[in-house]
């Protein structure tokens, strides 16, 4: 049996029954990276540690004591949080050969429970992208096909665990960057409400937005890792002791369906431009979810239609102040080019800092100079408010709302990461739950079709039980399908 | 709208060094957003507050006191330093 084939829960309960050891997790899944290379969902790959630590937990294990919730499961980060030793890159020349003598809490979280840190995945520059080819390291490939962007900026990660690289994966999503790369290559990816992860030690983009997420290949697993994270941490000062709470009772194994759940289905025709396969798989999905007793009523939002533009003037303003920090002195890539510390500043950041990077801190410097700064910042987070308002009363009313997690399928590698008119029309459906600090997640619509559609349940903050009800609802509560 | 001297500007202001060639290629796409973001103006914000945080208030403030247990060592903190001395990060050839 090929043990990479399995669920996470699987592998956890094999773990403990013996029937696996962790050595053996681990062995397998590395097989699977060196064989599926070519994609490039890892920048680094902590082979000798975690060999270490898997031996570790199989005598843990043999002596009897008790273990945790992630007992064996091999986990990828991705490359933007914090791995005490462990070279961590944010997918920059800038910090090629950064080593953090730190851990992000999240990090210590797994490995409380017994998880195994696998690797480090690719990314878009800094996470700011939503196609994973911006990366220092190269694109990664989408597994579904090989010509196709993976999506982005967590694509590493949603292709790692798509490919069975790794049944488990960490990303951050600031805008979409977990769901729309879980839609691209038909995993599971879930963004939790701001502030029910920890975001001590992942690397700031947009600061009022980043949000740790998950990503696994059914719901189940998903949960799983996203229970395990949600806890207050005295490091973040915008993490929620709330957060302890929402997933607490929840069962996974129950059957669960849509009966007596109210669902507002965003009104889609004639209102956004979708994919043809996009438009037919979502109205199927529709009627599934009316099928499994779900009370399915129309809605509109009028503020989505400025919350692309609202995204990128509030991203970009905190993406110019976040990356302020990386100026070649205390940490990171130092130009060779300097006679003033200045100089140093100036060059470093040129030589280092990718084109996108580049253009979109220059652009958020713009819309914060004193002279822009009312009629773009200061705008822009009243649309903000307007936004999350909208989002806010529809959830008052409804028990989640449904939208297509993308309107378009993944497009072919090299063709459109630079066409900003594609770029915004992608993010449409996700960005707004970022502005509104609510969780959502992407599930897809059927895992085994040649292009890729997420369908994506939003819920209000600290709501993840009902995105996981859906969730698993949606798959029809069948916990075993992969 | 957007102009070379904003760009030189913004570019001075961000401490990033751009050559020519490199405007050239930011002027575009740089007026292509201002003139996606544009559409905010249509909105309408009239007596609408700002939103900096959606978690309003903030849930707790710790005290301000330094954590013994999340403190680097001098070590650890020159660890990723291209050049150092005495327990310092350094500079080469810096007379500013």
């Amino acid at each position: 049996m090929d043990i990479t084939n399995i669920s996470a829960y699987e592998m956890h309960e094999k773990f403990l029954n013996e029937e696996v050891t962790a050595v053996e997790l681990v062995n397998a899944h590395l097989e699977n990276m060196e064989k599926l290379k070519e994609l490039n969902a890892f920048i680094t790959i902590n082979k000798e540690e975690a060999l270490e630590r898997a031996k570790i937990l199989d005598e843990k294990l043999a002596s009897g004591a008790e273990m945790g919730v992630l007992a064996g499961i091999p986990i990828s980060l991705k490359d933007n949080i914090s791995t005490k030793g462990i070279r961590t890159t944010c997918g920059s020349k800038m910090l090629e050969n950064y080593i953090p003598p730190f851990n992000a809490t999240v990090v210590e979280l797994i490995e409380a429970e017994d998880g195994i840190i696998l690797g480090k995945t690719n990314l878009d520059e800094f996470a700011i992208g939503s196609s994973t080819e911006s990366s220092y390291f190269g694109a990664t490939k989408n597994p579904v096909d090989n010509n196709l962007i993976a999506g982005g900026s967590s694509g590493g990660s949603t292709v790692a665990v798509k490919s069975r690289q790794m049944p488990l994966s960490l990303g951050t999503d600031t805008g979409g960057s977990v769901r729309q790369p879980a839609s691209y290559c038909n995993v599971v990816g879930i963004k939790p409400t701001y502030g029910a992860i920890s975001r001590f030690g992942v690397v700031s983009m947009a600061n009022t937005m980043d949000q740790v997420g998950v990503v696994g290949r059914n719901v189940r697993d998903t949960s799983l890792l996203l229970k395990t994270l949600m806890k207050k941490d005295t490091r973040d000062g915008t993490s929620y002791k709330k957060s302890e709470e929402v997933l607490k009772n929840l069962d996974v194994n129950k059957n669960y369906d849509f009966k007596g759940i109210k669902v507002g289905v965003l009104k889609t025709i004639g209102d956004y431009k979708l994919d043809e396969i996009v438009a037919r798989d979502f109205e199927k999905a529709v009627e599934m979810v009316k099928s499994l007793g779900g009370q399915v009523e129309e809605i509109s939002m009028d503020s989505l239609k400025y919350a692309p533009a609202c995204y990128h003037v509030l991203s970009t303003a905190e993406v110019s102040s976040n990356l302020a920090r990386f100026d070649g002195l205390r940490y990171g890539y130092r130009s060779e080019k300097y006679e003033t510390t200045e100089e140093l500043f100036r060059n470093s950041r040129q030589e280092a800092l990718g084109k996108e990077v580049k253009r979109r801190i220059l652009f958020g410097t713009y819309v914060l100079l004193n002279e822009n700064k009312k009629e773009y910042y200061e705008k822009a987070l009243k649309v903000r408010r307007l936004i999350a308002d909208e989002y806010s009363e529809m959830l008052s009313k409804y028990d989640v709302l449904m939208t297509p997690t993308t309107p378009t399928i993944p497009f072919e590698l090299g063709t459109n990461s630079d066409n900003t008119e594609i770029q915004y029309n992608s993010d449409i459906f996700t960005v707004g739950v970022n502005l509104a600090g609510i969780c959502a997640i992407s599930v897809p619509f059927d895992k085994e079709e040649a292009a890729p559609v997420g369908i994506q349940f939003i819920a209000n903050k600290f709501e993840e039980d009902k995105l996981i009800k859906a969730g698993l609802a949606f798959e029809g509560g069948n916990v075993d399908e992969l | 709208m957007i102009s070379k001297e904003d760009i030189k500007k913004v570019a001075d202001l961000s401490m990033i060094n751009l050559s020519e060639q490199d405007i050239k290629c930011m002027e575009e796409k740089l007026v292509e957003s201002i003139q996606r973001v544009e559409i905010l103006g249509q909105a309408n914000t009239d007596g609408v507050e700002p939103l900096l945080q959606v978690h309003e208030p903030i849930e707790e403030f710790r005290k301000d006191l330094v954590e013994v247990d999340y403190i680097l060592d001098r070590e650890e903190v020159l660890v990723n330093t291209k050049e150092q001395q005495y327990g310092y990060f350094k500079l080469l050839n810096i007379m500013d």
